[in-house]
């Protein structure tokens, strides 16, 4: 049977995302070091800050690019409950037996629901609460200075769960047609089915 | 000048000599000489004064002490200046409930005429204290045989606390047991008369702070009995320290006065030359008998040896204050890494500062006090000033003292004249933050460079203090303590040739300014243990004595049972080190002794006093610039690591403990960690987040410490699940 294959990531999709993926992990390394104090605060201090405004950046260009570009739909349309339990059930069950993931990424649609929803956790709600938590950290505003105590507590337990998403993402993203399918696709924009 | 010098050098050791010194060390003459570490500048010269006995006449003629009330009262209104802390020590504040009102039970006043401290440990006897049920400790001549050696006479030593001139109150006006009447005889236990009339009263030492010559240490021995005197006598106090300035020849046992007719003209006046009355002097060097100690001659100027440290001043003993210009490097002092230590004792020293430029005046014209708006001149004028020169001097933001509380916040912060967040400090992160959070002091001030107290054991103390009395307890600090030091080698510090390291600071938040947000503040802290009571009220000293000794012939010896848990080498006392409450036995006797002496549910309570280090300013070159100082595992701040601060080296079994101040109830201080006994401030900061500082026994952020659990238990377990799934999906024998 010949392939199909599908360009599903444009450029500045890679680009976002390569720029993402590599800051959020200058991130946790330089904000897990600075936690655990050891090695040049300043300097990591520096790079923390340098990285943490890239991805406010970042983030601020998928964003527009993705309301310019009706992008929004991948996150949204198509998504249904029985479609994120078909989803859970390929990945606690049919995975094992050598089933076919039910999900097929085209252009119109790359995303499954369950991918969808961890998704539009993670942008619409961790990365905008840790970039505003790192900011209210970078300065702290006078009348706010008996917060931060919760604001370093709320940013420090969004790095763990970024840090555990970071872990999945890099997983599950081995779970595509073959191991590498879907770094190859976020590299050249090309998925094969 | 140089005569009355002469004189004292001459008269000390021939006075002393014909002291009593029964074995113990007594000041070497030389240390008696009165202290001047400056050249006085040429300035507004006192004009000649009579000096006049309590009647108003002339003393030439009669003989009588001299007395400031009269002496100086002839242009100054003694009444008004006495009115201020330095004098009334918190008499004017007395207040048989005060220790209920300030969650302190046991004391009754702000001031240490009322207020139990660490050393000495007494309690004050309130006047109801036969209607209150406690016992009969201290009464107001114990305080002064105890304090009055530094404290300035007049307020307590004056007047009772109706506001009744001691030594002028019929007999038949006084009650038994009134503790303005009566004191503890603690060889015999016994509460007796003191006879008033007969020691006299102390009234302010004018001279003490304003003649430059006068002798603070005869004053000294005049006041409690020692050394050429036999016994306590306060009316004569204040005229025994002329005698250095060659105006009085001789005090007698019983007070007489011998004036030295030369100095003296026909009708009473003190010839010109004889008697130096300057306010520079009580500008710095005042301040500096009893609050600091000076360098002179490359030596830190501190009154007796070492052995006896209990008796030199606050300044050393609390928080190894030394005030000097000079440099580190340069002192004769036997002090660790000299050779590095080539910047001053004190930066503002050096600049030529005095005390008073930053603890001024309510009214000194063109004097300039802080206020929450920042600094502000006195609007006053120089006639006003010279007839009520209000001795009210500016006071910080003590934790623990707070014998003013009225005039907290007047002296002068460094921000009063140095603005840091514009000038200077640009290489610091989050300037503005900082300055904000910190005080200047935590960079400024990085470590005491001398050796101050750091522990006492008042929970099983010595029955037989070292007294500098005979019969009641001696100087202050002559409590019958157990105590160590910290920042010299030797412990307790015997030896004088002991090689002096200094010590670091501990952290403690702080409101430095009212109304202002707390900044971490560095700190010298003394620590002691002591039993509470169910009502949390210490102890007293009597009942504890009762518990764990038997008086036999007049000695307090340890009862059988507690040599047999305490002495560990048999040798039928208890070493400083085998009184430490460390074995739930030592514990559950001490409380069974204590219960037997009517103490209810009697428990260890582990204090912290602490003492704020705003001076030993070093030069900014020498400032902390290190961001891991503070930020980092082993943090300044959380004194971890070399800043650890070893309170005993071995593991007390205390039940509460706290920083002895109602603003910090109920905070934790200590923590036993590998068989040590240590400081830990890690609740007192848990409104902070130090980046990077992690923090003792959590090993992360305090208030972190649940979701940095859940963090990392979340991240482990992803992996786990990860694991097992790529396992499953290998075993499952999918290909990709």
């Amino acid at each position: 049977m010949a392939k199909e294959r599908h360009y599903i990531y444009t450029w500045p999709d890679r680009l976002w995302h390569w720029i993402h993926a590599l800051s959020i992990l200058g991130l946790a390394i330089t904000g897990f070091i600075i936690h655990f104090g050891s090695g040049d605060l300043k300097t990591l201090r520096f790079w923390h800050n340098l990285l943490g405004f890239i991805v406010a950046f970042d983030y601020l260009f998928w964003l527009v690019h993705m309301l310019v570009y009706g992008n929004l739909r991948h996150y949204v349309r198509g998504n249904s409950w029985q479609g994120i339990l078909q989803q859970i059930r390929y990945y606690t069950v049919g995975i094992f037996r050598g089933e076919r993931n039910p999900f097929h990424a085209t252009p119109q649609k790359r995303l499954n629901p369950l991918q969808a929803l961890a998704y539009l956790g993670l942008m619409f709600v961790l990365v905008p609460v840790q970039g505003i938590t790192g900011l209210l950290l970078w300065r702290v505003p006078a009348s706010w200075d008996r917060y931060l105590p919760v604001i370093a507590e709320v940013h420090f337990f969004v790095a763990y769960l970024l840090v555990a998403f970071l872990i999945g993402h890099l997983y599950l993203a081995t779970t595509g047609v073959t191991v590498f399918a879907d770094y190859k696709a976020m590299l050249t924009g090309w998925i094969e089915e | 000048m140089k005569r009355a010098l002469w004189l004292a050098f001459l008269l000390v050791p021939l006075v002393l000599s014909a002291g009593e010194n029964r074995g113990r060390r007594i000041p070497a003459p030389e240390q008696l000489v009165p202290l001047q570490t400056r050249p006085l500048k040429k300035g507004i010269q006192h004009p000649p004064i009579k000096l006049l006995d309590e009647d108003g006449r002339p003393v030439i003629r009669t003989g009588k002490p001299v007395s400031t009330r009269k002496t100086c009262g002839q242009c100054h209104d003694y009444d008004f200046i006495t009115h201020s802390f330095h004098f009334q020590q918190g008499y004017d504040h007395w207040d048989n409930d005060w220790g209920t009102k300030h969650h302190e039970p046991g004391s009754y006043s702000d001031g240490m005429f009322g207020r139990q401290y660490d050393y000495p440990y007494y309690h004050m006897t309130p006047t109801d204290w036969k209607r209150r049920g406690v016992d009969f400790e201290y009464g107001t001549p114990n305080w002064a045989l105890q304090c009055a050696i530094c404290h300035t006479g007049s307020g307590p030593l004056e007047y009772d606390r109706q506001g009744r001139r001691l030594d002028q109150i019929p007999e038949s006006e006084i009650q038994e047991g009134d503790p303005d009447f009566y004191w503890w005889h603690r060889k015999a236990d016994k509460i007796l008369r003191w006879d008033w009339k007969q020691s006299g009263v102390r009234e302010a030492n004018c001279f003490l702070c304003h003649t430059p010559n006068y002798s603070k240490g005869i004053q000294d021995m005049r006041t409690v009995g020692v050394g050429m005197f036999h016994r306590p006598h306060f009316a004569s106090a204040n005229a025994a320290g002329l005698i250095s300035t060659g105006i009085v020849k001789k005090v007698t046992d019983d007070g007489r006065v011998v004036y030295n007719p030369r100095a003296f003209e026909p009708d009473g006046t003190v010839k010109p030359g004889w008697l130096t009355i300057s306010g520079e002097f009580a500008r710095l060097d005042a301040c500096l008998q009893c609050h600091a100690a000076p360098v002179v001659d490359g030596k830190v100027k501190i009154w007796y040896n070492y052995p006896v440290v209990r008796t030199i001043n606050r300044g050393i003993l609390r928080k190894a204050f030394v005030w000097s210009g000079e440099n580190i490097s340069d002192s004769r002092e036997n002090i660790a890494n000299k050779d590095q230590l080539n910047y001053p004792w004190d930066v503002h020293a050096r600049a030529g500062l005095t005390c008073l430029d930053c603890h001024d005046m309510p009214n000194r014209p063109g004097g300039v006090r802080s206020t929450p708006q920042g600094p502000e001149v006195q609007p006053v004028t120089f006639s006003q000033f010279i007839k009520q020169p209000d001795h009210n001097f500016g006071i910080g933001h003590p934790i623990t003292w707070k014998v003013a509380p009225e005039h907290m916040y007047t002296a002068k912060r460094c921000e009063d004249c140095h603005n840091a967040l514009e000038k200077g400090h640009d290489w610091l992160p989050e300037k503005e933050l900082h300055l904000r959070k910190v005080s200047c002091e935590v960079c400024h001030v990085p470590q005491a460079h001398y050796w101050a107290l750091n522990f006492f054991n008042f929970a099983l103390p010595k029955p037989e203090p070292f007294s500098l009395h005979r019969e009641a307890k001696g100087a202050c600090g002559e409590a019958p303590q157990r105590y160590t030091f910290v920042g010299a080698q030797g412990d307790p510090i015997e030896d004088s040739t002991a090689l002096i390291t200094g010590f670091y600071p501990l952290y403690i938040p702080r409101n430095l300014k009212p109304g202002e947000e707390p900044r971490i503040m560095p700190y010298s802290v003394t620590f002691s243990l002591h039993w509470i009571d169910a009502r949390g009220e210490r102890v007293r000293f009597r009942r504890i004595l009762r518990a764990f000794f038997n008086r036999v012939d007049g000695n307090w010896d340890p009862k059988p049972e507690v040599l047999q848990v305490f002495d560990a080498n048999h040798n039928g006392w208890i070493e400083d080190d085998e009184a430490l409450f460390d074995t739930p036995e030592k514990v559950a006797l001490a409380k069974k002794l204590l219960a037997a002496q009517g103490v209810q549910d009697p428990k260890l309570e582990l204090v912290a006093m602490p003492f704020s280090l705003s001076h030993g300013v070093v030069p900014k070159e020498h400032a902390v610039r290190s961001c891991e100082e503070c930020h980092a595992p082993n943090s300044r701040i959380f004194n971890q690591g070399k800043y650890e601060r070893v309170i005993v080296d071995r593991p007390l079994l205390f039940e509460v403990s706290r920083i002895y101040s109602e603003d910090y109830l109920g905070i934790p201080i200590a923590r036993v960690e590998n068989g040590k006994t240590v400081w830990d401030n890690s609740r007192l900061l848990a409104g902070y987040h130090l980046v990077g500082a992690l923090e003792p026994e959590t090993h992360t952020y305090r208030h972190l410490y649940w979701l940095d659990l859940l963090g990392k238990v979340l991240v482990l377990l992803t992996i786990v699940g990860i694991l097992f799934h790529a396992l499953g999906r290998l075993l499952g024998g999918r290909k990709s």
